[in-house]
């Protein structure tokens, strides 16, 4: 079973199930629409299956242990995970300044920052330079709440 | 030479120059910054680039290219941590001459290297880009889909590691070009309105290269602050130095051969800087064991060569300017940060390729002007920027940097169409980037499949639509020698890496035999 211990029996296998779904949305493109999709979702189904086969082939390696997979657990993952929920709370109207100062104390918290002013000042000057150079810098019309937005507006107008 | 003159005074409008002198001192500390790279740098750019003059954009870029690779030969030699993959090399006789109390000297060779390799690679792209790019106006759509279908399997093949590994990854970047609206049918929207217009490439580059970079990043951080490491403070004074006649001639050879080895690797697409490198400091050291290696008292390979700082560092610059040989000539990118040249291209409204010398030559002609004058611009800039620069390097915390790239990668991807779905396009692809990286599979072909694969796809139905459905026209040594060549070509690189693989095997089975 040492073919369940390698990732790429998993990659192939993810491989080989999303290929095989895209050649089947594939085939039901008409003439030559359909052509290109159906036949590269092909080639990644194959590729998978050889991934698979691959594996069963090589001797069983060790499992992972946890200083290996530490550092994408609890630094690429939550760092990942916060970027999301930032991701979603602007897409949900939340503006963009208030959640990237909270998001941004998670993410420094994460990467190892510690002392709790010196995570917030270093937040702030993070999202406030990231927001003033693209809003009014580059006057790029950044989801913002109407607040802020109007805080903004005269430095903008000065600018442009 | 008129064109050559139209882009001449396009570069010397003080504004352009300017924000080349920008880049290229960006372009330093981006590269003396460890975790920092010029994907990195140009995926943080390119957002930066909706909203710029097109010569300014196309010169700020061309900065930072050519200069992250001479910046992170500092680090490289200061500390033995890499400022980017290109200088890995460099960290070996580069650290062991800076902790013989040598620094300023290895130093001194980094950047002279570098700006011979640079200042070589930027005449290369002077004559060869435009006789190329004249020379691919004759394609056909037959043409076309082979020199396409050369650039993925060039990138395939060179690849180090699993060549089906690649296979996956070229054939997930085509997919992604075939999402959206196309001969009259709705690919892969999955019913959003939104992807009609198929994938953004900046969004999705942002993603792939600077939030996979800071996932890796913020990985390696972890890893290091578990381990107990952390990077300690310099305080030798370091000042750059101008290398004596003696030394100019003794490096003379090494700076030919290596900025050889780069210029021929850099215009072919796919190769990637490491090939030459690598290349280039296995020539060095053969060459220094056959000629001061065997004199009395010399200096081991490895152990504080000049040579060995040398060789990799004029490659490593070489490959810079001649990696867009093909981007410019060709329309096909000649390495990944090349395949994000052609993003920030296609933000101004270019079209990289032959028509760009047809529609706007005197862009084309201030970006191939511009890649000399950076290289001229960074030695003297380097020099005198060295202290600094290392000051910098120990200031920055890399949790800072992580945090920042994160923001700024995602907001440059909402700016560029000022919608949400392009946040989204590079979060998910961020994602996609960094699985892939863990499961080794290279990133490098998804660009160029997603760059390339409408090409290929219009080219091959257009072809096929010429020879009344015939394959044999695309292997049609008569009809079409140029597409025979090219596929001929492909076949090569796609097949070399099983030969090498095989007789590997079977020298280490007959090792293990003996």
């Amino acid at each position: 079973m040492g073919f369940l211990r390698q990732a790429d029996t998993y990659f192939g296998l993810v491989c080989l199930s999303a290929g095989a779904y895209l050649a089947y949305l594939g085939s039901g493109y008409s003439g030559r629409a359909g052509y290109f999709p159906f036949w590269l979702s092909v080639a990644i189904a194959v590729c998978g299956a050889v991934l698979v086969f691959q594996a069963l082939l090589r001797p069983a390696p060790k499992w992972p242990d946890w200083v290996e997979i530490a550092p994408i657990l609890l630094g690429a993952f939550p760092f990942a995970a916060v970027l999301s929920v930032w991701v979603v709370v602007l897409t949900m109207g939340g503006g963009y300044v208030l959640p990237a100062l909270v998001c941004a104390v998670a993410l420094l918290y994460i990467a190892g920052e510690r002392g709790i002013v010196r995570i917030a000042m270093i937040s702030a000057l993070i999202v406030v330079t990231c927001y003033l150079m693209f809003a009014v810098v580059f006057n790029v019309n950044l989801p913002e709440i109407a607040y802020i937005s109007d805080l903004i507006r005269p430095v903008r107008r000065l600018i442009h | 030479m008129e064109d050559t003159l139209a882009g001449f005074l396009v570069l010397i409008q003080p504004e352009v120059l300017l924000y080349l002198m920008i880049g290229v001192v960006a372009g330093l500390f981006i590269g003396a910054m460890p975790g920092l790279n010029d994907n990195i740098a140009f995926a943080v750019f390119i957002p930066f680039a909706f909203s710029m003059d097109a010569a300014n954009a196309l010169a700020l870029m061309v900065g930072v290219y050519c200069a992250t690779a001479i910046g992170g030969a500092i680090p490289a030699i200061v500390l033995r941590v890499p400022g980017t993959a290109s200088s890995l090399l460099s960290s070996v006789d580069g650290n062991a001459m800076a902790r013989q109390g040598r620094a300023s000297e290895a130093i001194s060779v980094a950047i002279s290297s570098s700006v011979f390799g640079g200042i070589t690679s930027a005449i290369v792209l002077i004559f060869l880009a435009p006789l190329l790019a004249a020379f691919a106006l004759r394609f056909g759509p037959v043409e076309n889909f082979a020199l396409g279908v050369l650039g993925l399997a060039s990138v395939v093949g060179m690849m180090q590691g699993s060549v089906v590994k690649g296979v996956i990854a070229a054939a997930f970047g085509l997919l992604i070009a075939t999402v959206g609206f196309h001969y009259g049918e709705s690919r892969y929207t999955f019913g959003s309105f939104y992807l009609y217009q198929g994938v953004s490439l900046v969004p999705l580059l942002v993603g792939l290269f600077g939030v996979a970079a800071v996932l890796e990043l913020v990985e390696e951080i972890v890893r290091d602050r578990r381990a107990g490491k952390s990077i300690g403070r310099f305080s030798e004074s370091i000042k750059a130095v101008l290398p004596n006649k003696a030394m100019v001639v003794r490096l003379l050879p090494t700076w030919v051969r290596s900025s050889v080895i780069g210029n021929v690797i850099g215009v072919i697409p796919g190769a990637g800087a490491l090939i030459a490198i690598y290349l280039s400091y296995d020539q060095a050291a053969r060459s220094y064991a056959r000629k001061l290696g065997r004199e009395e008292g010399a200096t081991k390979w490895g152990e504080g060569v000049p040579e060995g700082v040398a060789a990799p560092e004029a490659a490593n610059n070489a490959v810079v300017a001649s990696s867009m040989v093909p981007l410019l000539s060709l329309g096909i990118p000649g390495n990944s940060v090349s395949a994000l040249f052609i993003a920030a291209l296609e933000i101004q409204g270019l079209t990289p390729g032959p028509l760009l010398f047809q529609r706007s030559v005197d862009i084309a002609w201030m970006i191939i002007l511009a890649f000399l004058a950076a290289n001229i611009l960074m030695g003297p800039v380097a020099y005198l920027m060295v202290k600094s620069m290392i000051r910098f390097v120990y200031s920055l915390p890399k949790s800072v940097l992580a945090a920042a790239i994160g923001f700024l990668c995602l907001t440059g991807a909402y700016a560029v169409e000022s919608t949400i779905l392009g946040v989204w396009t590079a979060l998910l692809f961020g994602f996609v980037g960094y699985g892939f990286k863990k499961m080794g599979v290279p990133i490098a072909p998804v660009i160029l499949a997603v760059i390339l694969g409408e090409r290929i796809e219009s080219s091959l139905f257009n072809a096929l639509q010429l020879s009344d459905g015939s394959w044999f026209v695309f292997v049609n040594p008569i009809a079409h020698p140029i597409s025979a060549v090219l596929l001929a070509a492909s076949l090569f690189f796609i097949v070399t890496p099983f030969i090498k693989k095989r007789r590997r095997d079977a020298a280490e089975d007959a090792q293990s035999v003996s």
